[in-house]
Formats: C-alpha cells, sequence, structure tokens
C-alpha cells in the first residue's frame, strides 16, 4: 500500500481536531499500520497531553529542522501500541520556526517509513495551516454542527482545494442527538448539504472524551465509548473497510419512559 | 415545570413541533445564505450596490416595482446562480410613451 499522508484541520479552533488525531492514529494503529501522529501546531502544542505522551519528550520537530536531532530522534514511540508514534513540536517556538519547504520535506521523508503520516494542523487559514498541509496528499475536515464551525470547515474546504488536496473527507464530530431530535441543532444530512463533501465519520459528543483526555489515552485505546468506536470505524473506512454509520437517532421512547421524562423536567 | 409542559412531554408534541421555527431551520438558512456569500466573496453590502445598478439598467426599459424586488444568490450541486424576481409594472416603449398595460405613467 502505497504511504498515505493527511492534514486534520477544521479552520475553526476547538472543534476537536487534536482529539480526531489522536485518537485515528492509534485506532489506524491497531488496524495494524505503521502510523505517525505529528503536531504541526508550533507553539501551541498539545497533541503529546492528549496522546499521554508528554514526559516523553527529548527532541521536537523543530529541533530536528535546526540540526539538532535526526528526525527519527524526535519520534516518540507510543508503548501502548505496536507501530504508533508520534512527533511532537516545540511549545517555545512560534509558527515561523517551521517552513512550508520544511513541511514537504519531514512528509517525503517520514513516507519511506510509515503507512500513514497524520498531521495535526493548528486552527487558522494562516501559515500554520498552510505549512501543516504543506506535504500532505489528503485532508480530513473536521466541524461540528454549529454554525461557525460549518462555516470555517467551507473556507478551509475551498483553501484545500485551491491547494489540490484530494480526497478532502469530512468528520462531523459533538453531535448530540437529543438536540438533533428537538430541532435545536444541525444533523448531518444539512451539514453535508451545504459543504458538498464526502462524509468519513460522524462522532456523537461524548464526557468519555474530557476523561480520556485527562488521563492521556485515545479512547480508541481501549474503551468502547460511543465516540472511540466512531473513530474507529473512521480509521477502518480509512483503510477501505465499508463500516455503516452509527446510528445516532435516538429510539422513540415508550409511554412509560415520557411520563418518566416529562415530570423529571426532562428531554 | 408548568402543567403545560408536562403535557407536552406526555404527548411528544416537544421541539420541532411546538415551535413554528426550529433553530436548526434557521441555522441551515443562514448558513446557506452566508456560505454562498462568503465563496464568491461579496457582501450584503456589495449587493445592494449591485441591485441599484441593475435598477437603474432595468430603468431605461421597464417601469418596475422596485420594493418588491428579489435579489439573491443561491448555490445548489455546488453551482452558484443570482436568482432576481422583478416586478414589472409596465414596459417603456421609446416611440410610444403609454404602456402596454394601458396605465399610462410619465417619464
Amino acid at each position: 500500500m502505497a504511504p498515505r499522508v493527511i492534514v486534520v484541520t477544521s479552520g475553526k479552533g476547538g472543534v476537536g481536531k487534536t482529539t480526531a488525531t489522536a485518537n485515528i492514529a492509534a485506532a489506524l494503529a491497531i488496524l495494524g499500520n505503521k502510523v505517525v501522529a505529528i503536531d504541526g501546531d508550533v507553539g501551541l502544542r498539545n497533541l503529546d497531553v492528549v496522546m499521554g505522551l508528554e514526559n516523553r519528550i527529548v527532541y521536537t520537530l523543530v529541533d530536528a529542522l535546526e540540526g539538532h536531532c535526526r528526525l527519527n530522534q524526535a519520534l516518540i514511540k507510543d508503548k501502548r501500541v505496536e507501530n504508533l508514534f508520534m512527533i511532537p513540536t516545540a511549545q517555545s517556538k512560534t509558527k515561523d520556526a517551521v517552513t512550508y519547504d520544511q513541511m514537504v520535506h519531514v512528509c517525503s521523508e517520514l513516507r519511506k517509513e510509515f503507512d500513514f503520516v497524520l498531521i495535526d494542523s493548528p486552527a487558522g487559514i494562516e501559515a500554520g495551516f498552510r505549512n501543516a498541509a504543506a506535504g500532505v496528499d489528503e485532508a480530513l475536515v473536521i466541524t461540528t454542527p454549529e454554525v461557525s464551525a460549518v462555516r470555517d470547515a467551507d473556507r478551509i474546504i475551498g483553501l484545500l482545494e485551491s491547494m489540490e488536496k484530494s480526497p478532502i473527507f469530512l468528520i462531523v464530530n459533538r453531535i448530540r442527538p437529543h438536540m438533533v431530535k428537538k430541532g435545536d441543532m444541525l444533523d448531518v444530512a444539512d451539514v453535508l448539504d451545504i459543504l458538498q463533501i464526502a462524509l468519513i465519520g460522524m462522532v456523537p459528543d461524548d464526557e468519555n472524551v474530557v476523561k480520556s483526555a485527562n488521563e492521556g489515552r485515545p479512547l480508541t485505546l481501549s474503551d468502547d465509548s460511543q465516540a472511540g468506536v466512531a473513530f474507529r470505524n473512521i480509521a477502518a473506512r480509512m483503510t477501505g473497510g465499508d463500516i455503516p454509520f452509527m446510528n445516532l437517532d435516538i429510539p422513540r421512547k415508550g409511554l412509560l419512559a415520557r411520563i418518566k421524562d416529562a415530570f423529571a423536567g426532562g428531554r | 415545570m408548568s402543567i403545560k409542559s408536562i403535557v407536552s412531554g406526555l404527548f411528544g408534541a416537544e421541539g420541532a413541533q411546538a415551535k413554528d421555527v426550529s433553530s436548526r431551520q434557521t441555522a441551515k438558512e443562514r448558513l446557506a445564505f452566508i456560505i454562498v456569500h462568503d465563496r464568491i466573496d461579496i457582501g450584503p453590502g456589495k449587493m445592494d450596490l449591485m441591485r441599484r445598478d441593475i435598477i437603474e439598467v432595468l430603468k431605461k426599459y421597464f417601469e418596475i416595482n422596485e420594493s418588491q424586488m428579489e435579489l439573491r444568490l443561491e448555490s445548489e450541486e455546488g453551482s452558484m446562480a443570482l436568482l432576481a424576481t422583478i416586478p414589472i409594472n409596465s414596459v417603456l416603449d421609446k416611440n410610444d410613451k403609454t404602456a402596454r398595460s394601458g396605465c399610462s405613467f410619465q417619464r
């Protein structure tokens, strides 16, 4: 299989890029691929803490680019799963520490070693994003079912298309089925209508995401939380698996349940 | 909690059905509008200028009802269209200064 180099991006901040990168990278490794996740957010690194590898950092991507170490010295091996690696970035530098050409070079080097290279992009559409996307072929665009996030996703999709990235897949994150059912939240079909790109995953809003970040342990490594399963499904689809989309509809409740809910002031 | 909310909870008349327009629908309509303008990089202000220019041109040929004129951008399946609904009161004929519709006007 030809190596695949993919940027995980969104335009808007706080929609779950880092969570998605960590979880999908771990899930791809579990499926038997050799995977490296790169933190592309120079100066605001977070992939290391979300993956729980912050104590293992010796060198960063910037150290390698500045010639203080070799690229493979900046690679951190995740001990919990075979074939999962992470390259942290520098926390004390700014976006200028990395150039477009350097990222193209890094990606071409890593292609020789890995099946998947995932780059966690910073928010925004400026140099940070452009560098993160510089050496990749494909993109995963993350959005939430909110007006601001979808608008920014549209902008970033336009930029990715102009950079000739293909395929570009969409992940709709933090879906709250109860709100969708009540007509208080956009559903996935609405978002697809607007953005007109292919869907590769829908992830329900899940408290376990917060817990897993607290512990520095991607959900896809272990548990069967809804979000964990959703991210595992995405990894399976990325490797050609024909996995049906998770049913996030709320089953219509029986009369008794509705009576209970009504008196509890519930949904 | 009101009796009404208990009753509506019981009968499932919650959310979308209870309200006239759901916030989801509003969100979708607003997004469609915003994105179509984002994509061609033309804001509502520019649209207004264009509308005035179009009216100036049309005025040479028609007497139009400006207040009911509608001009909007729509996007479907990735392609975009400028849709205009322009009610025409009468056609201006340079030789015959009376309108075909029969109503007379001055110019």
